[in-house]
């Protein structure tokens, strides 16, 4: 039961943390009318997702290990694409915030709604694929026991949940702070997604060195355990990485966070005005 | 960047979703042809360990308290697929495609560590893997190897047959073990000469009755133990005819793959079981000569097979050269100028050591043969 | 591949033991599992590990390795195959995946082949680390103060070459081929990481781990073990045979040490001596095993009885030296084997004892009780101690993504 529960939260975690962020950002910078997008990509990987976990049900279609490890992997590394693109896109919002310059602003805004819907759209699609297949199977298994289908109803709702909180509690910070937060929060999430698109190129055998691991910290970390699924579901940290998959990892987390991190040219953001709600 | 929309991932993952293969027969993925797996904590029960060819379908069901994960490998722990968060509870399939060969299935209770195994063997059409350049390469490259040392051994031989007939016991002392370091090191190729190797390296005590004692170890005899290599003479004659139609034949001979594994491993057996015993040189002693030999023969088959073991098991060619240099580190305390130390100077624990480090080093070897064989 | 068919509670049978924590010994309650018959298989996994209090089996293959690898993550990767091949073999099944007969012609079976067609004949696999190891690897830290080289016992003719080890591994079970075939491939597996130190078979069990198990005798002819602590009193294997929290590191807590010495047996001048001296020697009388002035097996003995102005067990008789109320209350359970090596040379068969005892701690158990034996035991004059060994054997594994040494390990 706890089992299945970690796994739906893990699962649903990921996508409600690029979720959440993404519409915190658009309601603080008055961009509701964007929001729609999101809801269109997210509602699109789910439907892909399950219409075709639904085909693999009944046998129509088949899709062999490699080919979803490939998939996944393709999707993972377009992901981080795009949550990379999302992180400078909201730097640069945060830039021009206290600029006064309304034009700037609406320039780093003006982007089109279709970048929008894709960034939701593969946050989703990525894990929601394995996420349809573990859904099917807890449903099928009913029959005999309704607990993993609670389970892992559970554990998504649980992510859900959690995401709203991170929304509710960016929502009331100042902006400044929230871009800071939430971006470098991101590039864990992206490097995390990196990694992991590493090692699925490794399992599909596209890439070598699957057993040669960085290092071993399962004595430590046993996977079952909530605090590794949670460290897994966020940042996508295993208990015994390869040594490829932890090279992917520095590599694109370590420049990132520098370019983000780095001061700009331009003087410090202004804290926005609070709005008093 | 951009240009990859909603519409073209999703139809990528269609694409991949559809791409059932044109085989029909296992298109059809009725219930009845799946293998259930049966996973708990502490056990794996895998309902069929051989299929046919193509792709063959797992159903694993978690029966016990922890997420488990189930993997098919290939030799050397290659993954062929792999299913996992399978929670407690939950079954779910795997579908792999899988060619002739055998393989082993794991169960991963905790989803750490090697897993439960069972051996997995897939049956039908196999792929022909003996025309594989690579192989065919590993013959032609030993093959010159062969030829650098027979080359060798005929010079060598030559000296050493021309001392003992000079009656220059002093140098034909010297000259034993080296010319007999060309003849063990390709040993494996002379075997397949039958009955010229007993004339040449046979043991008194291995003569049936009726055969004469010839060859390198009756003139050892006569140089060592009865002292008296004045009628040695027509022996050292016939060794040197023996050995000259042994190079003849063996250069004209083309050793199969298998057949070099097969050498690299018999190589290491022979001196598991004469060079560590001293039974090899008993007048002389001088078998560490004939080990360091042998070693160098096996690594020089694993030499000219590295490129095709690397592609079919890396980690077993990692394993084997660490093997190889600690086997050369152990022989090394025992150098003494530019040959090595008498047998009978070594103590039982120097013998012991010796003795790990072979076995060591022939274990992982004797899989050679049956990557080599492709299966 | 199977070795053969699984009966009883091999195969799925084990899975369900271990899973439902088949005995939860350190709640003070619970059975020991017993296979039903000498062919049935012991559940590998549990609280414990088999082959301590399992009910001795009749025959054994003891072995102790030298590790000679310097490399820690070989040592793991082996003790990882060893724990999956040791889970097999005692379920009845092939050491490795394809089996004796199984694998393709031009391989090399990854099974020996001599259990084909044998039952799991209650083989048991018992893992112990000598103190030896923990020189090595950096392990110091996690030595536990009671692992030491046992110290020299007055009379003692200990033969190094057969004594200590890295590791060692006791094989038991109701077949001398199937403990043999275990140890065999586990040697098999450790090429180049483990070498074989020495090993010992032993026959005819001379102690007796179960309520349910009659006395045997040892090669003097005489019951031995009948105040061995058993299986079924929980509370004393609390007190005296499994290690608790707080006694040591924690990777030891829930095992127990494990203390081997072969005993060379001049049999010949044994049975030379008159009954009423054998009787005499060890307390006991030869044919029921009653304590001297007593009446019943297991009676307890009466050490203050006088037979006129001498006491009726003598006061350097066996029984009364090791008596636990004589050391403090040590007791140890037990579970050695008669062996007979072939013959010495001199006209003399080489037979004995090879004694095996598991306790909480050495330090309390055998060697106080030892000291008393070799100081005054009249029995010394017929017995020579030329091996020993100490091992610290780990708590049970309870699932399969453990594996032996793993604590001690990660």
């Amino acid at each position: 039961m706890s089992a299945i529960y970690l796994i739906g939260l893990r699962e649903g975690l990921e996508i409600t943390l690029v979720v959440s962020i993404l519409v915190a950002f658009l309601v603080k910078t008055d961009r509701t009318p964007l929001l729609r997008h999101v809801w269109i990509g997210v509602a699109a990987a789910a439907v892909i997702s399950i219409a075709v976990a639904a085909l693999l049900q009944v046998g129509i279609a088949r899709l062999s290990f490699t080919q979803q490890e490939l998939f996944e992997a393709i999707a993972s590394f377009v992901a981080v694409a795009f949550v990379t693109w999302m992180i400078f896109w909201m730097r640069r919002m945060a830039r021009s915030i206290g600029s006064e310059l309304r034009g700037r602003l609406e320039d780093a805004i003006a982007v089109g709604p279709l970048a929008i819907a894709s960034v939701a759209f593969l946050a989703v699609i990525r894990e929601g694929l394995e996420t349809s297949i573990l859904f099917y199977a807890a449903a099928q298994g009913a029959t005999d026991s309704i607990r993993p289908l609670i389970g892992i109803s559970l554990g998504m709702l649980t992510a859900v949940a959690l995401g709203w909180l991170l929304y509710v509690s960016a929502v009331r910070i100042n902006l400044s702070r929230f871009f800071a937060w939430t971006g470098a929060l991101l590039v864990l999430v992206a490097a995390g997604i990196a990694k992991y698109g590493v090692h699925d190129l490794q399992e599909s055998g596209v890439l070598p060195g699957l057993n040669d691991q960085a290092f071993d910290v399962s004595g430590a970390f046993p996977p079952e355990t909530w605090y590794a699924e949670l460290l897994r579901g966020m940042i996508n940290f295993t208990p015994a990485p390869t040594v490829l998959e932890t090279v992917a990892w520095l590599a694109y987390g370590i420049p990132v966070l520098l370019l983000f991190l780095w001061p700009a040219r331009t003087t410090a953001p202004a804290p926005a005005p609070q709005k008093v709600s | 960047m951009r240009r990859i929309t909603a519409a073209s991932a999703a139809s990528l993952l269609l694409l991949a979703g559809c791409g059932s293969s044109g085989d029909d027969s296992s298109a059809a993925a009725g219930s009845d042809d799946k293998i259930a797996v049966a996973a708990s904590d502490t056990a794996c029960e895998v309902a069929k360990s051989e299929s046919g060819a193509g792709t063959v379908t797992f159903a694993i069901s978690n029966k016990g308290d922890k997420v488990t994960e189930f993997y098919v490998y290939a030799a050397g722990d290659r993954v062929m697929g792999e299913v996992e968060n399978i929670a407690p509870g939950l079954s779910r399939d795997l579908h792999v495609e899988l060619t002739a060969g055998t393989y082993e299935t794991a169960c991963k209770p905790g989803m750490i560590g090697k897993g439960i195994r069972n051996g997995f063997t897939v049956t039908g059409s196999a792929a022909a893997l003996t025309e594989d350049a690579k192989l065919a390469q590993a013959t032609t490259d030993y093959q010159r190897y062969v030829k650098s040392q027979t080359g060798a051994l005929i010079d060598k031989t030559t000296e050493f047959v021309a001392a003992v007939k000079a009656g220059d016991a002093a140098k034909a002392k010297a000259l034993f073990p080296v010319s007999r370091t060309y003849w063990e090191r390709i040993e494996p190729v002379a075997e397949i000469f039958g009955d010229l190797d007993p004339a040449i390296d046979g043991r008194e005590d291995g003569l049936e009755p009726g055969q004469d004692f010839t060859g390198y170890h009756r003139l050892e005899k006569d140089l060592w133990q009865t002292e008296d290599i004045s009628k040695s003479g027509p022996i050292a004659d016939k060794l040197l005819v023996d050995v000259q139609k042994i190079v003849d034949q063996a250069n004209s001979a083309s050793l199969s793959p298998l057949q070099l594994a097969n050498g690299a491993k018999e190589l290491l057996d022979e001196v598991a079981s004469g060079k560590i015993t001293g039974e090899e040189d008993r007048y002389s002693h001088t078998d560490l000569w004939d080990f360091a030999a042998n070693v160098e023969g096996s690594q020089a088959a694993i030499a000219a097979l590295r490129p095709a073991l690397e592609e079919k098991d890396p980690a077993l060619v990692k394993t084997l050269d660490e093997r190889f240099a600690a086997v050369e580190a152990a022989l090394e305390t025992h150098r003494s100028g530019d040959g090595w130390k008498l047998h009978d100077q070594l103590s039982q624990a120097d013998l012991k050591v010796l003795s790990d480090n072979i076995n060591a080093l022939a274990e992982p070897i004797s899989t050679v043969a049956g990557l080599v064989a492709g299966k | 591949m199977k070795r053969r068919r699984m009966i009883g509670m091999a195969g799925a049978g084990v899975g369900l033991a271990a899973a439902g924590g088949a005995f939860a010994l350190s709640q003070g309650s619970g059975t020991v599992p017993v296979a039903s018959s000498s062919g049935d298989a012991i559940p590998f996994y549990g609280v414990r590990q088999a082959g301590i209090v399992t009910p001795a089996q009749d025959r054994l293959h003891f072995v102790a390795f030298d590790v000679i690898t310097k490399n820690r993550a070989e040592l793991v990767t082996m003790l990882e195959n060893w724990t999956a091949a040791a889970a097999r073999m005692t379920a009845g099944l092939d050491a490795g995946t394809m089996g004796a007969v199984g694998g393709i012609p031009e391989s090399p079976p990854d099974d020996t082949g001599e259990a084909i067609g044998l039952p799991a004949s209650g083989l048991t696999l018992t893992i112990g680390f000598g103190p030896s190891l923990f020189t090595k690897f950096g392990l110091g830290k996690q030595r536990p103060v009671a692992l030491e080289d046992l110290p020299h016992f007055p009379g003692d003719a200990i033969d190094a070459t057969i004594s200590g080890g890295d590791i060692g591994i006791q094989a038991c079970a109701h077949d001398p081929q199937v403990a043999v075939h275990a140890i065999r491939n586990l040697a098999r597996m450790g090429m180049g990481v483990v070498s074989v130190r020495w090993s010992q078979l032993g026959f005819g069990r001379t102690s007796s781990t179960s309520t349910s198990q009659a006395t045997p005798r040892n090669l003097f002819g005489f019951k031995d073990g009948t105040a061995n602590l058993k299986a079924e009193e929980t509370a004393l294997l609390d007190e005296h045979l499994w290690v608790r929290d707080g006694d040591g590191p924690s990777w030891m807590t829930g095992g127990s040490y494990l203390v081997t010495r072969k005993i060379r047996m001049i049999v010949e001048t044994w049975d030379r001596t008159s009954l009423g001296e054998q009787e005499a020697i060890v307390g006991r009388t030869k044919g029921s095993g009653a304590p001297l002035g007593s009446s019943g097996e297991f009676d307890e003995p009466d050490f203050s009885a006088m037979s006129g102005n001498i006491p009726t067990i003598p006061v350097d008789a066996h029984v009364r030296l090791a008596h636990p109320t004589q050391n403090q209350g040590a007791r140890l359970l037990r579970r050695g084997y008669n062996f007979v090596d072939g013959s010495d040379g001199l006209g003399r068969l080489n037979a004995g004892l090879f004694f095996i005892a598991y306790q909480r701690d050495p330090r309390r158990g055998f060697i106080p009780v030892q000291t008393a034996l070799a100081r005054r035991d009249s029995m010394n004059e017929y017995i020579r101690h030329i091996s020993s060994g100490i091992f610290a054997c780990p708590p049970g594994l309870e699932a399969a993504d453990d594996f032996w040494g793993r604590k001690l390990f990660t």
